[in-house]
Parts: structure tokens; C-alpha cells; sequence
């Protein structure tokens, strides 16, 4: 028997700041969708396991319905079952598919938030309970976990299916336990909400299979379904199977050793290269294009040209590598000057100031001295007081915590040291 | 700085700018603390401060002339000045000539305070100095400006429009969507009204069957009647009785008329047999195609004698011919005996024959042709004799002569006679034979003996040795050795050397001719033996000549040819000659029987066949139509038969005798009208079973009244008739739903609204940055400018928190050119100098020369204050005295010249209350003025300030007896809460209250600057205070949220968005709201103020959003906000710092 496991597809949305250049088609999640669908019927799979956000909430109707759907009976038609649990985001969206589908194409399990059973025989023999429970609304403060009473044949292979927040107990999306997801039923879990591929495998494994197509630069590395076997009443691993058409990626690069402009365009460049290399090495054949955040760190003598320069270096800059194309989002500067922080920390200048406020921030620490912490504050509440503001109302709201504040004061000291030092430089 | 200060102890004044001798005065009982001195204007306050200064600088006040002395300690040295008309003698007692430094004259300024200069001055030189000081070398306005670190205060418009127009879209998509989902709900309903419509048209297709039911049941009993009025038999009849009965009349007169014709053919064909006598019995249907084919027979027969007899006459021709040409020698038989072998070997003899003598003939023409050709007598030179004799003539005519050696022209005639040998050689050579080309040798020796001559002419003459040459050759020589001469020779030669070759060439041709003479001859022999032996095989011999053998060869084979083909002729003949008259016979045999004689020839028995056939067909003819006739009759004869028993099954069918005619006819008129009947009846009936059919589980309709049946149906169609409609309806949502379902728009509006947040996004994180980046730019200043200002502006500092009691703090504006000094009163905003009222200002800058007089200074002066309270009120001249008194007692003399008697109230007030050494000095009294110039000073001391006591209230009660006011979450900062919401206990809050300590802002800067130990409060109590104040910022944060800040005219002026001409107008509007931002902006747009512009509503609107008046949020609850509280003082409330209830009473205090 065998099964392709996917969830957080999100239908209804696209992969987020890609240039425009990539086929907007080809960034779709629906798109995405198809490509699993076709995964499926390739390998012959058995049945096609959803964990919850399919549909994304802010387009829940009909783009994601349509497409959900043709896939569905498309599977059907090639003898391959559906079986899904709703999330947070679709639970008032799949029930009302499951009343449209036959339960033998569609097989939506544990409405209402009732833990369901679900048994499935092969004609070869081959048995599976797969047991789910789905979001009967949009939040869910308590564990559904606790209400798990299910009891199936021990002998008989099991997997579980939610969606949830794993080992974070305030969270008001279904809060799970790692220790009581392993001790239920045969312990092999799939789960959904995190868009972040995720296997922790012991004994047994929990699987967050991740966005199928990755949406955001938040969601680096590979994306896409997963694919496992059941054989002689075992459940084997899940291996991924790279199917997004775009890679985000982090990319760190130090500039330490850097002190001539041009060096600082070949280092930027190669490690570019590099990466796009090494990605779509990595990637399937549906990898179309990467998008990298580059971060500059180090000390070096150009600091003060670095971020001007390496965005004149990237901006517009996309390569062709392999079969697609590479960009770089964003490019966040952490160089600092070619000085010695601690000597200079000593001196009464302004210069000297910034570089110990440098040196105490950079400190993974509770407390701060008096000063740095009212500035915190201070800074706390003027950020907080922009995030209120109604300019940003569109946005997520954050919290803004000492920590956002540190992360601010932090990156503004490094550009102020490199101000401060350059005007001594001249 | 050391303990050196200047005490003055005596002065006076004899001469000095109002003052004139005569009318001086001396101010004897000086005290080392505060001098007050008091006098009416003009009473010389001014010009002691003045002359003081003289004294110490003398000559540098400008006093003209001065005439005053003083006596004054520094350390433990007195001092003795005296000015005599600007001159000055400065001694002490113990040291004489020595003046004390008391600092540079450029310090004269600090030390006199006049309340005038208090109040215009800014002091920006003390600023710059400050500043100077500050500066660390970085430009922090500089790095900030380009880094641009800065709290925007406007909205980022574009991004933000952008996103907004983005999410608008969203919501335009999903506004269709959601609108097609409400459609899509509506679907169920649609469903059922549609099968409710269908229903009912069932319905009414069931009530009009049963309608129908009931019309053909009643129809049916209406014609059952009509029909029960015809005779039972008219139903017999089909209808078609009459029109058959005439029709069988009309059939029977056609056939009568068809056996009478019958029968005249039959008479006709029976008198033509009878005349072509033919008998019967001997006619065969082949007997005229074996005529025939015997006719034919015969008649090829004879067109074959014809052919035969043709051919035997020619062959007898043909052999008669080649008979006579081969002639009488030759008889039949042996013609008949050649074979084939002998007319081969006779036939090549001719061929030979034939050649030989062809070629016999040509060979004689050749024979005649060249007999025509004559010899000429040509003289007998050899031919290489003369060929010498012309290469000499050539060389001798190319040698120049020696006279010509210079003349170019003479070689024309060489290379002319080369170029015609040349010529001549290639024409014979072309012509006759090759060997003539041999003559271009001589014409290319002539050029090479041509050059080398040309060479040599210089040496020698060669033209004898030619002509030598020449000589040798024996042959005639040129009548003269001249190149005519020569040339005309050598043209002869050549022509004789032509003659000479075409002769030779003719001897060679003759000589041939001769040997095929010889090879004929001995052909001729050959083919002589060949006929011998011919002959021989032959056994005869042919007596002519050999010439004529192939024509003798041609006959032959002639003559043997048509002899054989005659011969061959004539038996054929014979043979169809025999068959011919056996043909005849057969013929004749035949043709006996119908009368015919004798057949003779084809042609004859061709014409009696002809005739033959003629009869045969008209007797055939005529037999056929005698046998048709024949069966037409009997045929015709049947069916008159038939008729009749028709006619009369006719009438037997419907009960009538064949005479009843016109019953028949009546019946038959009738009948129409009864089968209509019928079939209506049928056809009635066959609905009213159908209908009945369909009926079955509905029966109880087929009673139902008519009219019930009606109303029903009309009931339902209005309930069918919508079925179309809803049907559409039903298409269009299902199409809506399809259409949406293949779309992208809602995605494509996400994926551009995404990327507008995400450019917001992008734009929130700088803004963020910058933000930092702003507070980090002044948290620098402040703490690493501030940590490097000199210590001149920390002690301004300490000295204006300690005359203000912490109401202000100092602070310099080091952005401003040129620096300034300003301050924060309770924390508010930084507020210029000018900007201070005059109390404050006074209060700042004395604090400011106070601090500037300890620095560097060698030497304590006295500090002069001329008027310096001036129009401060009660507690600010307090707050100023007490500052005097702590500088008087930190070892400075002061004087203090004032005109208003309250001023010295206080003064002495406060000396008394401290126990500072002072002394009164009445300029008035002591210059003896009259007193309607002045008022005599009358010192009433002044009531101390009481606070009213805590004791027997609870903290409520003492809260509402302070008459404290509420909080104000509106407030940026809560610098002016009333310390009673932050202290819980009232002793302490009695302590900083009769320190006139009552708000937050003036207990924080109070603080800073070390001031709680005025009221000696312990830290915990000071953190308390602190925790307390957190506790209201946090609430009144929280409260905030979803209110937004109160907007008050200051806020609107601050706006830049509010004209002057308008500001008077929305403040009121502002006022009138109760400060509410969202109130104002609606009143705008609803046009409450006349003239105001739109655009500037848009611009107010975003200010006060992006500065908090406006909030997009929903308003906290109170719950909500106590978490909040909680939140912030978290620690502390673990460490017992803060308790609930004073939270809760914060909570509490917010306004609903």
C-alpha cells in the first residue's frame, strides 16, 4: 500500500515576492496541487492523505474548492482515495466537500472535532487504520488530544492524522504534545499548520509535512508531498519528494576578510552561484526558481559601502542556473567596522557609546544596564506605537517585545558605528 | 576650587554716577551671607552694584571718575581699595601693592544678575561653551540625517495607498465570491421551488388528462346517439359501393369492345396464311437460318474460285516473265534442278563479281585523271640544290650593305622575305604536302643569320661570302648583284622549288596506280576459277558472261517461286470448285418445297432467300395474331363473368337485390356522415381508455367536477410558469459557480496584495530601524554627549533642579545655531528660553551663572542680584531665595537689591527660617530720602506653606480633601499626575506636598538629581513610586488603545494641518468633542466648518493616525487592560512592590 502525505497546501495562493519575470501559473499552490495529484497517480499510490489547511481562509470559495475537487476525482478516477482532516483554515470549507464527493473518493475524517477511525482493506489483503480528528472552528485552545478514546486491532498498522501546534500549549490552534502524539495509537503521525517540513522520528514519527509549494520567503528549503509505504502491516518512513517550483533560501556570508569593493562583488556573486548550484542539485525537476536573503556579517574595513554595494550587486540581478532562475529577495547588512569594539567602547565619544550599546546588545542577556534598558523601553514603546499606528494596520500585528527592540537597536548601532567611523576615516 | 572668597565688609560711595560728593553713603554692616539691600528707584541700588564691581575691577565698569573705597577679606586677608576720581590704591593690612586676582573682567557679567538681563538674556555664550565642550568629534546630526534616522510622522502614502488599493481588490474578489457563495445557498431553495414547479406541472398535465377524461367520455354518448339513428346496415357499407358499381359498368362496356376487335384479327390473320400457302408441317423455326447458312457457304465459295483463279494468273505470269529473262539456254528442267546450294555459291560469285568490278571502274577513272595531267620541262636542279641556292639568295639579302649598316630601314626586306618564306611554306605545307613546312627553317635561319650579322657589320662585309655560296650551287646566277636582282632570282627559285616537289609528287602516284592494276588482274583470275567450279556442280555451263551471274542468280530463284505457287493455285481451285456445286444441289433441294426452282449461283439463290424470309415473317406474324386473338377472347370473356358475380356480391352484402339501386344510393349518401360519426366515436373513445390509463392511482379525478378540475389547473399553472425562471436562475448560479472555480482572480488579488504588504512590510522594517535609530541618536546624545559635558553644565543642572525643585530640567540644544539653552517643565517638551515664562527663565539662568561662577574662577566673587525675584510668584521666589541662600552658604556673598518690600518679606522669611547671616540695608532710610519717595520697608514675614494633614483619612478621603484630579490617559507622558495616585502613603505624599512636590514629572526630575533626600524616602519607597508610575503609563497605554490620544489646539497647531484662519473654529469643533479625533475628522467630513477643504481633511486624518489620535483598534476592555498592568509590572509585583489594590484603584480611575 501506498501513500502520498501532504498538507498546508493553501490552495488559493501563490508563492510570495518572486519577480515577475516567473510564470505566475507556475506559483500557484493550486498549480502545486495538480502537480501532487499527478504524483500520485504516477507512483500508483493507494490513498492521498491531507492534513488540514488545503483551502487558505482569505480564499476559501471557489479557487480552492474547483481546483481541490477536479484533483479529487481525478484521483478517484485512477483508484486512489482521498483521505483528509480539516484545519484551522478550511474547517467550514471541507465538510461542506465531503457532502459533495462519495465517501469512497473523499473521506473526511473526525468532524466536528469527534476523533474517527477509518479502516481501509486493499483487495491484496493489506490493511490500515487511519484515525484523524478535524478543527470544528477556527480556534482550538485545548489540546484534542485529550479527547482521543479510539481503540483499534494492535496488530494492525495505524496512522494518525491532525492538524495542530506542536509542543506549544498556550497556542489557540490545537496545542499538541510530542510524548502523547508517540503513545497514541501506533504513534506515526501527520500532522499540518506548520508550513515548515518537519520529520521527528523516533520509535515512531510525527510528520509536519510542510507547504507543498513553499509561499514565503519564511519557508526555506525544499517543499513537497511525502510518500511512505505500508507493507506486512509495517508503516515505513516518509520521504520527501521535492515537487515547489520555488526555493527559498537563507544565505549568510562573512565579509571578514573582505576589504576592496571588488572583492565584496566576487564573494557576493560566487556564493550566489554557489548556492543556486547546490540547490537545484537538490530540488526535483519542478524547481523553477530560488530566492535568496542574503545576510552580511563580519568586520570589515568596507562596511560602510557594504549594503550600498551588494545592492547594486543584486539588485535586478537574476541568474539563469540549471533549468531556472535565481534572485535575491533581500540583502541584510550586519557588518560592523574593522575596530576594536572593547577599546573603543572606552572612550567618551558618541563613537564610543554606540560601540558599547554595540557590545551589550550583542550579549545573549536578561538584564541590561539602566540606560540600555530605558532605551529598550523607550524603543519598545515607539515601536509600539508605529505598530498601533494605522499605517501598519494591514499588517500582522507583532509583539513588540525587548527582543524586537534589541533586533532594532542592534542593526541601527552597526549602521551608526559605520556612520560615526567613517566620518573619522573622512 | 579652594576656599578663597571676596567678603566685603565696608563700602562707600562718595562720587559715582548719581551718586555726588556730598550725597555718598556707606554700607558698613556688610554680612559675609545675603545682603538685602532695599530702595526706592533711584535710591542708588543700581550704581552700588555697580561701584561693587569697580571696586573689584577698577576701571573696568566705566564709571567715570568714581570715588569710592571698600574694605573686603579674601582668605584671611583684608583688603583696602580706594578710588580716588579713578584712580585706585589697593593695599591689605598685612601686605601692601599686591591687588588679589580675582579673574579676568570678561567674568564681570557672571557675577552681576540684573532681573532686565535675567530676562533677555539666553545665554548662549554659556551655551556654546557647553556645547564646545560636548562634542566628541562625531557629527551625529550628520550621520543621522544620512542614515535617516527619524519617527515618521506622516504615513507612508504610496506603499500604503498601494496596499490599500491591493486589499480593496481583495476585497472587490472575494466580495464576488462571497456573493456567488450567497447565490450558491440560495441553490437548495431554487432546487425545490424548481421541483415544486415541476410538480405542478405534473399536476396539470394529470388534471387535463383527467379534463380530457371527461370531454371524450361525453362526447362519446353524444355521438353513440347520432349513430343508433342509421340503418343497422349502413354500417355494412364501405363507402365505395357506387363508385364500384359504375366502375364495374364502365369495365364490362371496355371488354365487350375488346372481344369485338379480338375477333376482327382473328378473321384477318386467318385470310393471310391462307394466301402465303406455306406448309405447315416442313416449317422449322431454323429452316431460314439453314437457308441462309447454305447461302452463305455458296457465296464465299465463289468469292474463293474468284481469289484463287487471280492468284494462278499471276503466278503463270510471274513465271513466264523470269522464263524469259533467264533465256532459252536454260530449260524447264534444269531450271526445276538448281538447289539451293548452287544459287548460294552463285549468288556470292555475283557479289564478287560485282566488286571487282567496281573497283575495275574506278581504277580506270583514276587512270583517266591523271592522264590529263602533263609534265612540265622543268631544268634539271636538284632539289637540295636548290634549296642552298635560296638560303644563300635569303643570307646574301639579309647581310646589309655597308653603306645602309646605319639605316634601320634596311632590315625590312630580310624580315619581309622571311615572313613571305614563312608564308609560303604554310600554304604548300596545307596544301600538298608536309615537307613544305621545311621552309619556314630557311626564314627562321634568315632572322638568325639576320641578328649576328647585325652584330658583326661593323667588321666585315658578308654579302660576298652569300654570293660565294650561292655560286657553288651551280645555279644561274642573278643578272646582277643588286637586291632587285637577287630577289627576283630567288622568287624564281622558289618557284622552281615548288614545280620540283609537285613533280615528285606525281611520279609517287602513278606508281600506286600501277600495283592495283596488278591486284585486279589477279582477282579477275580468282573469280574465273570459282565459276569453273560452279559449273562443274551444275553439270552445264552458262553461257554468258560473269557480269550478268546475279541477274542469272535473280531469275532463278523467280522463276522456281511462282512456278511452285501455280502449281499450288490450281489444286485449290479444284477443291472449291466441287464444294460449290455440292452447295447448289443442297440448296435447290431446300428451296423445292416453297415453290422456288432451281438454284444455279450464290446470287440467285441470295435472292430467293430474301424472298424467303419475307413470307416466313408474315406467316409467323400472322400465326401470333390468330393465337392472341384467340386467348384475348376467352381471357375477356372470364372477366365480363367476373363483373357481374361483383355487381352482385355487391348488393348481396348490405341485404338488397341488384334492382334496389337507389336504396343503395341513398345508403351510400348517408354513409359519410355515419362513418364521421364512427370515427369520432373511436376516436373518443380511444382517449377516453388512454386517458382513464394514465389515470390508474388517480381515479378519484375522473369524477371530479369539471369546474373543480378549472380552478385547480389555473391554481397550479401560476406555480408551473415560474419553472422557466427559476430553471435560469439555477444555470446562471451553476455558470457563476464554474466560472469562479476555473478563475484566479481572488488569487491573483492575494498575490498582489501580498506583494503590497509585503513592500509595507519592507517599509515598516525601515521605518523600525529608523525609529531605533532616532531614540538610539538620542539616547547617544544624552547619555555619551551628556557623560562628556562639562561639569559647568551638570551643576547648571543640579542648580536648576534644586531651585525649580525638579519643576525643570536643563538641557541644551546643541542643534541649534547657535546652541541654546532650553527646558522640559515636568518632562513636557524641550521649550526654548524664550519660550519659559519670566519666573522659570529666571529661575534657569541664575542656575546657569551659578554654575558658571564656581567654575575657574580663582576667587569666590560676590554674586550681585538686582531685582532677580521680580515677578515670580510665592513658591518660585521661594524656590530662587533658597537657591541664593545655598550659594551664600556655600561661601559666596550676595547682595541683593530689590525696591519691592514683599521680595524682602521673603528674603527674610526665609534668612530667618535657614539662620543664614543676612543684613537689611535700607538705601532710603540710610541716604536720608524724603519719604514721599519712598515707602518706608516694612518686613511681615511671610505664612509658610501648609499642607494638610493625612491623619484620621483614609487615603480616599485625603485624595478627595487635595481635591486631586483624576488621570489623564489621554496625556503622552504622566510628568503631571498628582503624586496621590502613586504613593500610598500619605505621610510621604504629605512630605513631598509641602515641598510643593505634587506631580510625577517633578518628583522624577526631583530624582535624578538626588532630591528624595529632601524628604528623606527610602529606595524601596522611591521604586515603589516608580512601579506605581508604570503601572498608570501601562493603563493609560492600554486605554488608549482603540481611543486614541485627545486632540487639543495645541495638537492641531502642531498638525501644520489647520490654518489660522480655521484653527479658532476646529478648536472649538475639538473642544466640543471632548478632544475626540474621530469625532473632528467626521464633523469635517460632514462639512460642519463652511469653506474647509477636503484634501485638508485627508491630511489631518492621517497626522492624527500616524500620532496616535486616531487608532484603528477596538477598545480594550477593563479586563483587558488590568492584564496589560499586570503585565508590565510583573516583576515587581513578585517583589512586592506594587499590590492589587493599588492597581485596581489605577484601573478603576481610567474614565469609562
Amino acid at each position: 500500500m501506498k501513500l502520498v502525505l501532504t498538507g498546508d497546501i493553501h490552495l488559493g495562493r501563490s508563492s510570495s515576492r518572486i519577480p515577475g519575470s516567473v510564470d505566475p501559473e507556475q506559483l500557484r499552490s493550486a498549480t502545486a496541487w495538480l502537480r501532487i495529484v499527478d504524483l500520485a497517480i504516477r507512483e500508483k499510490a493507494d490513498i492521498l492523505c491531507l492534513s488540514g489547511d488545503i483551502a487558505d481562509q482569505a480564499n476559501k470559495f471557489w479557487e480552492s474548492i474547483g481546483p481541490l475537487k477536479t484533483g479529487i476525482e481525478r484521483l478517484a478516477g485512477n483508484g486512489i482515495q482521498t483521505v483528509a482532516v480539516a484545519g484551522n483554515h478550511d474547517h467550514d470549507v471541507l465538510p461542506g466537500l465531503a457532502d459533495q464527493l462519495p465517501s469512497e473518493s473523499f473521506k473526511l475524517l473526525g468532524r466536528d472535532g469527534k476523533w474517527e477511525n477509518f479502516r481501509l482493506q486493499l483487495e491484496c489483503g493489506e490493511v490500515l487504520n487511519i484515525q484523524g480528528w478535524s478543527f470544528p472552528r477556527k480556534l482550538v485552545t485545548t489540546s484534542p488530544l485529550d479527547s482521543y478514546k479510539l481503540t483499534t486491532d494492535k496488530n494492525e498498522p495505524t496512522l494518525g492524522m491532525i492538524h495542530g501546534d506542536l509542543n506549544s500549549p498556550s497556542s489557540p490552534y490545537a496545542p499538541l504534545n510530542l510524548a502523547r502524539l508517540h503513545s497514541l495509537g501506533s504513534g506515526n503521525w501527520l500532522l499540518g499548520h506548520i508550513h515548515a517540513p518537519l520529520l521527528i522520528k523516533e520509535s515512531s514519527w510525527v510528520l509536519y509535512p510542510g507547504s507543498p509549494q513553499a509561499l514565503d520567503p519564511g519557508e526555506t528549503g525544499p517543499h513537497g508531498p511525502w510518500i511512505l509505504d505500508v507493507a506486512n502491516g509495517r508503516i515505513g518512513t516518509p520521504v520527501q519528494i521535492p515537487l515547489s517550483t520555488v526555493w527559498y533560501e537563507n544565505e549568510e556570508i562573512d565579509l571578514s576578510e573582505i576589504s576592496k569593493p571588488n572583492e565584496l562583488q566576487s564573494i557576493v556573486l560566487e556564493k550566489i552561484q554557489e548556492t543556486g548550484n547546490r540547490i537545484f542539485d537538490q530540488a526535483g525537476t519542478s524547481l523553477i526558481h530560488t530566492s535568496l536573503r542574503i545576510n552580511l556579517t563580519g568586520q570589515t574595513a568596507i562596511s560602510h559601502i557594504v549594503e550600498k554595494t551588494a545592492e547594486e550587486i543584486t539588485s535586478d540581478l537574476s541568474l539563469t542556473i540549471q533549468n531556472g532562475t535565481i534572485s535575491v529577495e533581500r540583502i541584510e547588512n550586519q557588518t560592523i567596522p574593522q575596530i576594536d569594539l572593547i577599546e573603543y567602547s572606552k572612550s567618551k565619544s558618541a563613537a564610543g557609546a554606540v560601540a558599547g550599546l554595540l557590545l551589550e546588545l550583542e550579549q545573549e542577556q536578561d538584564h541590561f544596564s539602566e540606560a540600555v534598558e530605558k532605551l529598550i523601553q523607550i524603543t519598545v514603546e515607539k515601536l509600539r506605537n508605529a505598530e498601533n499606528s494605522g499605517s501598519y494596520g494591514s499588517l500582522e500585528r507583532r509583539e513588540v517585545n525587548t527582543e524586537l527592540a534589541r533586533k532594532y537597536l542592534l542593526t541601527s548601532s552597526r549602521a551608526l558605528l559605520t556612520e560615526l567611523t567613517g566620518q573619522i576615516d573622512g | 576650587m579652594d576656599n578663597k572668597a571676596v567678603f566685603f565688609k565696608e563700602i562707600e560711595i562718595h562720587n559715582a554716577l548719581g551718586i555726588t560728593p556730598g550725597d555718598g553713603f556707606e554700607l558698613s554692616e556688610i554680612s559675609p551671607g545675603v545682603n538685602l539691600i532695599f530702595g526706592p528707584n533711584g535710591s542708588g541700588k543700581s550704581t552700588t552694584a555697580l561701584v561693587i564691581q569697580e571696586l573689584l575691577w577698577p576701571g573696568k565698569t566705566g564709571i567715570p571718575k568714581p570715588t569710592v573705597s571698600a574694605r573686603f577679606s579674601v582668605s584671611d586677608l583684608v583688603w583696602s581699595v580706594k578710588i580716588d576720581a579713578g584712580h585706585t590704591e589697593t593695599e591689605n593690612m598685612q601686605h601692601s601693592g599686591s591687588t588679589p586676582n580675582i579673574g579676568p573682567v570678561e567674568n564681570r557679567s557672571r557675577y552681576l544678575l540684573a532681573l532686565h538681563e535675567l530676562i533677555n538674556s539666553e545665554n548662549t555664550d554659556f551655551a556654546r561653551v557647553i556645547t564646545a565642550e560636548s562634542q566628541g568629534g562625531f557629527d551625529l546630526d550628520a550621520a543621522k540625517e544620512k542614515l535617516k534616522f527619524s519617527t515618521p510622522t506622516r504615513k507612508p502614502s504610496k506603499v500604503l495607498k498601494k496596499a490599500r488599493d491591493a486589499h480593496d481588490k481583495v476585497k472587490e474578489a472575494r466580495a464576488v465570491q462571497e456573493r456567488i457563495a450567497r447565490k450558491e445557498q440560495l441553490l437548495p431553495d431554487l432546487r425545490r421551488k424548481r421541483q415544486k414547479a415541476s410538480d405542478a406541472e405534473r399536476k396539470i398535465s394529470i388534471l387535463n388528462q383527467a379534463e380530457e377524461f371527461q370531454s371524450a367520455a361525453n362526447q362519446c354518448t353524444v355521438i353513440s346517439d347520432q349513430i343508433a339513428l342509421y340503418p343497422d346496415e349502413i354500417a355494412l357499407l364501405s363507402g365505395s359501393e357506387e363508385q364500384n358499381l359504375q366502375k364495374l359498368a364502365d369495365k364490362q362496356k371496355d371488354l365487350e369492345k375488346k372481344i369485338n376487335a379480338a375477333r376482327q384479327n382473328q378473321s384477318l390473320s386467318n385470310r393471310t396464311l391462307a394466301k402465303l400457302n406455306l406448309p405447315d408441317e416442313l416449317i422449322q423455326d431454323d429452316t431460314l437460318a439453314v437457308v441462309r447458312g447454305l447461302q452463305k457457304n455458296l457465296l464465299s465459295r465463289e468469292k474463293a474460285i474468284d481469289e484463287q483463279t487471280r492468284i494462278s494468273l499471276y503466278s503463270q505470269s510471274e513465271t513466264d516473265t523470269a522464263k524469259d529473262r533467264i533465256g532459252p539456254n536454260l530449260s524447264l528442267e534444269q531450271l526445276s534442278a538448281f538447289d539451293t546450294v548452287i544459287i548460294e555459291d552463285m549468288s556470292m560469285l555475283a557479289r564478287q563479281s560485282d566488286l571487282f568490278h567496281g573497283e575495275e571502274i574506278a581504277l580506270a577513272e583514276k587512270k583517266r585523271l591523271l592522264s590529263g595531267v602533263e609534265s612540265e620541262n622543268l631544268p634539271d636542279y636538284r632539289s637540295e640544290q636548290i634549296r642552298d641556292g635560296i638560303a644563300s639568295l635569303k643570307q646574301w639579302l639579309k647581310t646589309p650593305d655597308p653603306a645602309e649598316k646605319k639605316q634601320p630601314t634596311s632590315r625590312i626586306p630580310f624580315i619581309t622575305a622571311a615572313s613571305i618564306l614563312v608564308l609560303l611554306a604554310v600554304v604548300l605545307g596545307l596544301i600538298y604536302t608536309p615537307e613544305w613546312f621545311l621552309l619556314i627553317l630557311p626564314a627562321v635561319l634568315l632572322f638568325i643569320w639576320e641578328i649576328p650579322k647585325r652584330i658583326d657589320k661593323e667588321n666585315k662585309n658578308e654579302k660576298s661570302i652569300h654570293a660565294s655560296s650561292y655560286r657553288k650551287t651551280m645555279l644561274p646566277a642573278p643578272t646582277s648583284w643588286e637586291n632587285g636582282s637577287v630577289i627576283d632570282l630567288l622568287e624564281s627559285l622558289v618557284d622552281l622549288a615548288e614545280a620540283k616537289a609537285q613533280e615528285n609528287r606525281l611520279a609517287l602516284i602513278l606508281r600506286d596506280l600501277a600495283k592495283d592494276e596488278q591486284t585486279l588482274e589477279n582477282r579477275k583470275t580468282e573469280l574465273d576459277q570459282q565459276r569453273k567450279q560452279i559449273e562443274e556442280k551444275m553439270g552445264f555451263t552458262v553461257a554468258m558472261d560473269i557480269q550478268w551471274l546475279p541477274l542469272l542468280v535473280q531469275n532463278i530463284g523467280r522463276w522456281q517461286k511462282h512456278s511452285a505457287a501455280l502449281s499450288a493455285s490450281k489444286n485449290v481451285l479444284l477443291s472449291l470448285e466441287s464444294e460449290k456445286q455440292l452447295l447448289l444441289k443442297t440448296l435447290t433441294e431446300k428451296m423445292i418445297h416453297f415453290g422456288y426452282s432451281e438454284i444455279l449461283s450464290a446470287e440467285q439463290a441470295d435472292q430467293a432467300t430474301q424472298d424467303l424470309s419475307k413470307r416466313l415473317e408474315e406467316y409467323h406474324s400472322s400465326v401470333q395474331m390468330r393465337e392472341t386473338t384467340d386467348v384475348t377472347i376467352t381471357e375477356v370473356q372470364l372477366e365480363i363473368e367476373s363483373i357481374q358475380s361483383e355487381r352482385l356480391a355487391i348488393f348481396a352484402k348490405v341485404g338488397l337485390d341488384p334492382t334496389q339501386t337507389s336504396t343503395l344510393e341513398e345508403w351510400s349518401r348517408q354513409l359519410p356522415d355515419f362513418l364521421l360519426l364512427q370515427k369520432e366515436l373511436t376516436k373518443k373513445e380511444a382517449i377516453r381508455k388512454n386517458r382513464q390509463e394514465r389515470l390508474a392511482g388517480n381515479e378519484e379525478l375522473l369524477n371530479l367536477d369539471p369546474e373543480e378540475i378549472s380552478v385547480q389547473i389555473r391554481e397550479l399553472e401560476e406555480e408551473a410558469d415560474k419553472r422557466d425562471d427559476i430553471t435560469e436562475k439555477i444555470t446562471v448560479i451553476s455558470r457563476s459557480i464554474e466560472t469562479a472555480q476555473a478563475g484566479h482572480i481572488l488569487s491573483d488579488a492575494l498575490s498582489l496584495e501580498d506583494q503590497a504588504l509585503s513592500d509595507l512590510a519592507d517599509l515598516k522594517e525601515q521605518h523600525s530601524v529608523s525609529i531605533a535609530g532616532d531614540l538610539l541618536i538620542d539616547w547617544i546624545r544624552e547619555v555619551a554627549i551628556d557623560r562628556a559635558r562639562p561639569l559647568v553644565f551638570k551643576r547648571a543642572c543640579e542648580l536648576v533642579s534644586e531651585f525649580t525643585n525638579g519643576h525643570l530640567k536643563l538641557i541644551i540644544d546643541d542643534r541649534s545655531n547657535p546652541p541654546q539653552f532650553k527646558a522640559t517643565v515636568n518632562g513636557s517638551h524641550a521649550r526654548p528660553v524664550p519660550e519659559l515664562s519670566t519666573g522659570e527663565r529666571v529661575q534657569l539662568l541664575i542656575a546657569i551663572r551659578a554654575a558658571f561662577l564656581e567654575q575657574n574662577e580663582p576667587v569666590r566673587l560676590p554674586l550681585l542680584l538686582d531685582e532677580a525675584l521680580g515677578t515670580s510668584d510665592d513658591l518660585r521666589a521661594g524656590l530662587i531665595i533658597e537657591a541664593v541662600v545655598k550659594i551664600a552658604e556655600s561661601g559666596r556673598q550676595v547682595f541683593y537689591f530689590t525696591a519691592q518690600h514683599d521680595e524682602i518679606a521673603k528674603w527674610v522669611t526665609k534668612l530667618t527660617s535657614t539662620g543664614t547671616p543676612y543684613t537689611l540695608i535700607d538705601l532710603g532710610d540710610l541716604r536720608k530720602l524724603q519719604v514721599a519717595t519712598f515707602l518706608p520697608l516694612e518686613v511681615t514675614h511671610s505664612q509658610p506653606v501648609t499642607i494638610l494633614s493625612p491623619a484620621g483619612m483614609t487615603h480616599e478621603e485625603y485624595g478627595r480633601a487635595l481635591k486631586v484630579g483624576n488621570i489623564n490617559p489621554h496625556a503622552d507622558n504622566q510628568d503631571r499626575l498628582h503624586l496621590w495616585h502613586l504613593i500610598s502613603d500619605d505621610i510621604l505624599l504629605q512630605q513631598f506636598l509641602t515641598y510643593k512636590i505634587e506631580e510625577w514629572g517633578q518628583l522624577k526630575t526631583l530624582i535624578e538629581h538626588g532630591g528624595e533626600k529632601l524628604v528623606n524616602a527610602e529606595p524601596e519607597e522611591i521604586e515603589k513610586i516608580y512601579t506605581a508610575a508604570r503601572a498608570v503609563e501601562a493603563a493609560c497605554a492600554g486605554w488608549r488603545v482603540g481611543r486614541g490620544k485627545t486632540v487639543n489646539r495645541r495638537v492641531l497647531q502642531d498638525s501644520g494641518c489647520v490654518s489660522e484662519s480655521f484653527m479658532e473654529s476646529v478648536s472649538d469643533l475639538s473642544n466640543s468633542l471632548n478632544g475626540s479625533a474621530a469625532g473632528i475628522i467626521l464633523g469635517l467630513k460632514n462639512r460642519v466648518i463652511p469653506r474647509w477643504l477636503t484634501t485638508k481633511t485627508d491630511e489631518l486624518q492621517n497626522y492624527l493616525e500616524n500620532n496616535g489620535y486616531l487608532s484603528p483598534d477596538s477598545v480594550l476592555s477593563s479586563q483587558e487592560i488590568r492584564i496589560r498592568v499586570l503585565a508590565s509590572v510583573a516583576e515587581a509585583v513578585s517583589k512586592q512592590l506594587i499590590d492589587a489594590s493599588l492597581i485596581e484603584r489605577i484601573v478603576g480611575s481610567l474614565p469609562l
